[in-house]
């Protein structure tokens, strides 16, 4: 399996704070791959770092054989790599129609966008109905479709997800989890997914890596991960 | 001794200054919105681009509202080259350094203007506008239902950009949440510089319509740039609309202000109204933060 | 990483061709029109031996001082400096005619006058430490200044307190209200000015039949446009005229036009107008814009209307505006042509006021100094002998050259220190010759021009 996207030793962190330590990961194209941990970890820190939007010391990200790590964050997008931040990031002004156009801000997505668009209905078909609405308004997983699909629309090779069941009732979250398994599975799209229900994660990864305080304690396939004791004592207690 | 009529007349003054008065501070909304950088220097760059229309106007006879054309290109490039010179340095920096910086653009320009053109209030002679229409008791003057028009077509156009072009919701959503419109793909840095520039003509377009029936001073720029802070707190940041209604509320205080009290007293009656919208409504008008 | 370092340079370039476009355009322009300040010779030029010279306030009962300083503190640098580089003009001018064609001050065995300047500068404050600065240096013991109100108050406390002499061109009523012994004034105070332009109307209504019944008068709401207008109001008033309303503004006011709607109202006979400088023009603009119509609109207090500067920005909507002036340059008295002709050889243009007045105040302390040493013969310039012999004058055309210079050709101090026969010029906005220019049309009018009175395109309403 050839890595889409890998990071190799990287320490980084936010001004003078420190967060991850020499991290080294990486994540195959075309596969879903899950980073769980527990909170504080530096989940959200790799993601942002793998965007260019913390302060990296040391070490490199590659992407398709490329080192972007002195690209500014939108070239990265350009790229092909897509964030869905923590907590959704929608605009809130802004309707449900139009967080998906600026989605597809970039030249390449522009030229594709009602065919994107047309992607995104497939997979939720529920944002059809809300168009016109003001994305503040939606419910927690209403937003959280918008705010995949609008990542969606930026036709990314890469989608980073960033918890995205926060929040969320788990009957949704069931609903969530196969909507990007479907992403994967239809659109080819690589998938790194940081997670807090490290089961269901782990069910759908590939593989999977486990970080704790900044470092990479962990890493294997996904069912490997599963099976293994202290994992499961530390993390599947449900 | 105050008819109705005279109220109906000063009421219709009122909402065409109020247009003018929401173009003006139009500027100051999209610069603060999407960069959250407090522009001190404002009015100031209106006053500068105020004496560059009596300057061309004056010497070289050429009216106010024709060179709003060569203006607003013009001003559009000085709004990068001082946003790259000076803006774009402080941004994400304190921002007492960040006030520091406009303050210090609005001193210089305030004190160049002074030293080159003296204390002096300067006005431009123009024959286009210098005409009435009267209906019944009311007068309809020209200049003023121009400069009303000028202003709400500009607005609207500017509303079409902002929700209907990629620049524009660009604009919008950095408003919105600025980490995450990055990760929408959009060059913060350039969208910052094409936001002061576009900024920065739309003072020039208001500078351009004002000294149709207005004067300019050094000191010209403080009045202007009070204004448009209680604009746009009004406003909310509501984006257009919030301006709109905003920039008519002030303008009818003001105008229906001078009428029932005196000319002086202007000023505090809109700070007054000012004062009470907030206090009923402290997210302004139609708030988002 | 190529589109960013890109992106910056390329901006970079925008903005230093912008700078360099900015500061070529404000080069030519600076060039082309002369800059102002710059040129300013340094201050004390017109003195000769300053650090030696004698204080000239010694008694001296044997031989009367050669040379007598006369201070002059006027702002010859910032927002005032045309007005008081002209004030610096006439003086000089007259100090040589009195030096050179009078035989000095004869009474003091020929004494000859040296003119000290000081810039008085932007501030209270700078006009102040002026009239220190020379009174510690050459004990002047008289002293003319500083032509703006703010700064001649500033000034007068020092001249008070070391008892010198001062004879003020600036305007405001209140300089002469404090109870100063020592401070005289020639120029017609401010409301004199509102005074002297309603008598100009009503004169001019007489003569052409014109029934006047209703006033407005309107006026900015600094002092000066406070004082004018009081004296305009109270001599409406006292010539039974109806002040339908009196309207006050803040100088600085942008629009005009809800000022014009109540005022279109009241249906006046004539405007009184004190604006402050351009708002005159918003209000002359406003005013032609509306269709408003009055019999006559004066403007009072010398600002506005009928300056070039206000004539460029208004255009024709001051055509037939007037205005007082506290100098009348055609007043047809000898040697008031002579002066003016003088004037004009020596520096190639007309003297406007702030020369005007500098002539007759000049000329007026010129004949102070002769009644001084007349009635004083062994200490002419005692602070108190000086001031006697400044209340003794009683002067007109026949008697001396300073009344003729004058508007009223009558100078005569009251207790307080003015003239108790003030009187204005005034100046009308008319077409000659297919150009707006300014034309003095009262008391007397310059040769070959009349006042247009009233307003063409007027008619009563009633």
């Amino acid at each position: 399996m050839s890595s889409e996207l890998s990071l190799a030793n990287v320490t980084a962190g936010y001004g003078e704070f420190v967060i991850l330590h020499s991290v080294s990961l990486e994540v195959p194209q075309k596969k879903i791959t899950a980073l769980v941990g527990p909170n504080g970890a530096g989940k959200t820190t790799t993601l942002k770092t793998i965007m260019g939007m913390t302060r990296l010391r040391e070490g490199n990200i590659l992407f398709e054989g490329e080192d972007i790590t002195k690209l500014p964050t939108y070239r990265r997008v350009e790229l092909g790599i897509s964030l869905i931040p923590e907590g959704r990031g929608l605009f809130p002004s802004l309707t449900v129609r139009e967080n998906l156009v600026i989605g597809a801000y970039t030249k390449k997505a522009r030229e594709k966008i009602h065919e994107s668009m047309e992607i995104a209905f497939s997979i939720f078909p529920k944002l059809k109905q809300r168009l016109e609405q003001k994305a503040g308004t939606l419910s927690g997983g209403e937003a959280q479709m918008l705010a995949i699909a609008r990542g969606l629309m930026s036709r990314p090779k890469v989608l980073l997800l960033d918890e995205p069941s926060q929040g969320l009732a788990p009957v949704v979250v069931m609903e969530l989890f196969q909507a990007i398994k479907k992403l994967n599975d239809e659109l080819g799209i690589t998938v790194l997914l940081v997670e807090q229900h490290v089961k269901e994660s782990l069910e759908l990864a590939e593989m999977a890596y486990v970080m704790e305080q900044g470092s990479i304690v962990m890493k294997g396939r996904g069912s490997e991960l599963l099976a293994d004791p202290s994992l499961k004592k530390a993390y599947l207690v449900y | 001794m105050i008819s109705p009529s005279l109220v109906l007349q000063n009421t219709i003054d009122g909402v065409f200054l109020g247009l003018f008065y929401s173009l003006v501070a139009m500027g100051l909304a999209l610069i603060f919105g999407v960069m959250d950088i407090i522009n001190f220097a404002h009015g100031d760059l209106l006053m500068l681009a105020a004496y560059f229309v009596w300057l061309t106007s004056a010497d070289l006879s050429v009216d106010p509202t024709v060179t709003a054309l060569l203006l607003v290109p013009l001003f559009f490039l000085i709004g990068l080259s001082i946003h790259y010179s000076m803006i774009q340095p402080v941004l994400g920096k304190e921002p007492l350094i960040q006030i520091a910086v406009t303050v210090g653009l609005g001193l210089i320009l305030q004190n160049i203007a002074l030293a080159i053109f003296k204390a002096e209030p300067k006005a431009v002679a123009y024959s286009l506008f210098s005409f009435s229409y009267s209906i019944g008791p009311i007068t309809l003057y020209a200049s003023k239902l121009f400069i009303a028009v000028v202003s709400i077509v500009t607005l609207y156009v500017l509303n079409l950009f902002l929700n209907r072009t990629f620049l524009g919701l660009a604009m919008k959503s950095t408003a919105d949440n600025r980490e995450v419109a990055q990760l929408m793909g959009i060059n913060a840095k350039r969208l910052y510089a094409l936001t002061f520039g576009l900024g920065t003509a739309l003072i020039a377009l208001s500078a351009s319509l004002w000294m149709t029936f207005g004067q300019v001073q050094p000191y010209l720029g403080t009045s202007f740039s009070l204004i448009s802070w209680v604009i746009v707190a009004m406003g909310g940041l509501g984006g257009v609309t919030g301006v709109l209604y905003s920039g008519i509320i002030v303008g009818l205080a003001e105008s229906l202000g001078s009428l029932f009290l005196t000319p002086s007293a202007r000023m505090a009656v809109v700070y007054i109204v000012f004062f009470l919208v907030l206090w009923f409504r402290p997210r302004g008008l139609f708030g988002r933060r | 990483m190529g589109n960013k370092e890109k992106a910056v340079s390329t901006s970079a370039v925008i903005a230093i061709v912008v700078v360099v476009i900015l500061v070529a355009v404000a080069g030519i322009y600076l060039a082309t029109r002369g800059g102002a300040p710059s040129t300013t010779t340094s201050p004390t030029t017109t003195a000769t031996t300053p650090k030696t010279a004698s204080p000239t306030t010694q008694t001296n009962t044997t031989a009367y001082p050669s040379q007598i300083y006369i201070g002059l503190v006027e702002p010859l640098t910032g927002s005032y400096a045309v007005f008081g580089q002209e004030a610096q003009q006439a003086a000089q001018l007259i100090v040589d005619i009195i030096n050179n064609q009078l035989g000095g001050i004869k009474s003091m065995g020929g004494a000859k006058l040296v003119l000290v300047t000081e810039d008085a500068g932007g501030t209270p404050e700078s006009a102040r430490l002026a009239a220190q600065k020379l009174i510690s240096t050459y004990h002047v013991p008289i002293m003319l200044g500083a032509y703006v109100s703010r700064f001649t108050s500033a000034m007068a406390a020092v001249t008070e307190q070391n008892k010198v002499i001062l004879m003020t061109d600036a305007l405001v009523d209140s300089l002469t209200q404090q109870g100063w012994q020592y401070i005289f004034r020639v120029a017609p105070k401010s409301s004199a000015h509102g005074k002297a332009a309603v008598d100009f109307v009503l004169d001019m209504a007489k003569k052409t039949n014109t029934t006047i019944k209703t006033a407005v008068v309107l006026n900015e709401d600094s002092i000066f446009g406070t004082t004018v207008a009081n004296g305009a109001v109270l001599e409406l008033v006292s010539n039974g005229i109806e002040i339908s309303s009196h309207i006050t503004y803040p100088y600085d006011i942008s629009d005009v036009t809800p000022i014009i709607n109540q005022i279109k109202q009241l249906n006046a006979d004539i405007l009184i107008s004190i604006p402050y400088f351009n708002d005159g023009v918003l209000l002359a603009k406003a005013i032609q814009a509306s269709g408003l119509k009055f019999a006559f609109i004066a403007g009072a207090g010398a600002c506005g209307y009928t300056d070039p500067d206000s004539i460029k920005a208004a255009g024709n909507a001051v055509l037939y505006y007037t205005n007082t002036y506290s100098y009348n340059p055609a007043r047809p008295t000898e040697w008031n042509q002579k002066v003016v002709t003088m004037f004009e050889q020596r520096y190639g243009k007309l003297p406007t006021e702030g020369a005007g007045i500098i002539f007759y105040s000049l000329m007026t302390v010129y004949e102070a100094l002769e009644k001084a040493g007349k009635m004083f013969p062994s200490d002419p310039l005692n602070p108190d002998h000086l001031r006697a012999a400044f209340l003794s004058l009683d002067l007109n055309d026949t008697n001396s050259i300073a009344a003729q210079l004058y508007p009223s050709g009558h100078i005569k101090f009251g207790p307080d220190g003015d003239n108790l026969y003030p009187q204005t010029a005034i100046l009308q906005v008319q077409l000659v010759g297919g150009n707006l220019t300014p034309v003095v049309v009262w008391p007397e009018a310059q040769p070959g021009f009349s006042a247009i009175f009233p307003r063409p395109g007027w008619a009563p309403t009633k």
